[in-house]
């Protein structure tokens, strides 16, 4: 199946609903969190046990992350774009820019939800170092449990072909 | 010789005699460490990423109006995910899996291991394991442990991994009002590694 760009032109601009993140923010992910990027200064363990009931600003993405498991349909416009570039063989996917803008502090057992806007893709089929494909702009909007905007998020993906090792 | 020659003739791994002093370690068997408290709470997020791997989709775990109509009345932990509670955080697995410097020392069981260990009988597998459920585990619950030194074996085993001797340890978890939630058993062999074997750690 070839990538059909004025399909996808259609999901440009428009907003997902309202996403539930899965969990609420929890003291263990934090630790974890801070564990593997090895954040000691702050050292929100430390800033935890002090009575700080606030998140690391920056790990805002993880509670917007999908369950592993079971599989689950694109229904959001979003999904649906990168479910299509699949489809047409993009199948691989980096994370190439993120702009975060972090508006108030994301508050320990607060269960966070967020809006994804596809704000624009590539024209065309791009040549980059890693295989030709498309570049997704993704707005990401995340608000806290009382409805208020807490981060601005600007996400650029590229959905990609892995190439073919020369023979 | 040349040297591939002499690396390839490697001595018997069985000793002659027992090396073995079960006095030296008499005194432990029996002995509990304190309590160990777990790093976190128990939760909902650490219950649901568990699920997922292993694609158990028993709605009691991680369904709230589900598990509200069941007989526990709301979400519990998968009682099999009792041992989660108690891992080491990165710190502690660092110094325990690559500078062999595991946390407690003064615990009997690591005294206990450090003396077999020092007796040549330096290898470890993991060969039985049991778990008793006594009460169900519910997110916001803090668990704690204790291990307690079961039995050990007076005799030499003779098994496929080498010349050994059976270690059981006995961890009881409590939450935080003391009432014991789980009673588990794990029996490990710790045996007299081959030389190739210890080559292969002293690098």
């Amino acid at each position: 199946m070839s990538f059909n760009a004025s399909e996808a032109a259609k999901l440009v601009g428009v907003e997902s609903g309202s996403m539930r993140a899965l969990d609420k923010v929890s003291k263990s992910d934090i630790r974890h969190w801070c564990e593997v990027l090895g954040d000691a200064d702050p050292d929100y363990r430390a800033k935890i046990a002090a009575g700080v009931k606030a998140a690391p600003p920056a790990m805002i993405m993880v509670w917007a992350q999908p369950p592993l498991w079971p599989p689950k349909e694109p229904t959001e416009p979003h999904e649906k774009l990168l479910k299509m570039l699949d489809d047409a063989g993009y199948d691989a996917t980096a994370g190439i820019a993120l702009e975060q803008e972090f508006k108030a502090p994301v508050r320990i057992g607060d269960r966070l939800s967020y809006k994804v806007k596809v704000a624009g893709f590539s024209k065309g089929e791009e040549q980059t170092k890693m295989g030709k494909g498309y570049v997704v702009d993704l707005h990401y909007t995340f608000f806290d449990g009382s409805g208020k905007a807490v981060s601005t998020q600007k996400y650029k993906v590229l959905k990609f072909r892995v190439m073919e090792l020369a023979a | 010789m040349d040297k591939a020659t002499a690396d390839a003739i490697q001595p018997y791994s069985s000793p002659a005699e027992v090396a073995f002093d079960y006095s030296r370690i008499e005194k432990f068997v029996g002995a509990s460490s304190e309590w160990h408290d777990g790093h976190d709470e128990v939760s909902e997020s650490d219950i649901r990423h568990w699920c997922e791997a292993l694609r158990n989709a028993n709605p009691i775990y991680t369904d709230e109006e589900a598990a509200k109509k069941s007989r526990y009345g709301g979400i519990i932990a998968p009682p099999e995910m009792i041992q989660t509670w108690s891992l080491d955080d990165m710190e502690w697995a660092l110094k325990r899996f690559v500078h062999n410097d595991p946390p407690f020392k003064e615990d009997p069981h690591n005294q206990l291991y450090a003396i077999i260990d020092a007796m040549g009988y330096d290898g470890v597998v993991a060969t039985a394991q049991t778990q008793e459920y006594l009460r169900p585990v519910r997110p916001g619950d803090t668990i704690r442990t204790r291990i307690t030194v079961g039995r050990v074996s007076k005799y030499d085993h003779y098994t496929r991994m080498g010349v050994g001797r059976y270690v059981d340890m006995i961890y009881t978890f409590a939450n935080q009002r003391g009432e014991e939630v789980c009673v588990a058993t794990f029996r490990v062999l710790k045996y007299r590694s081959s030389m190739a074997t210890r080559r292969i750690y002293q690098g």
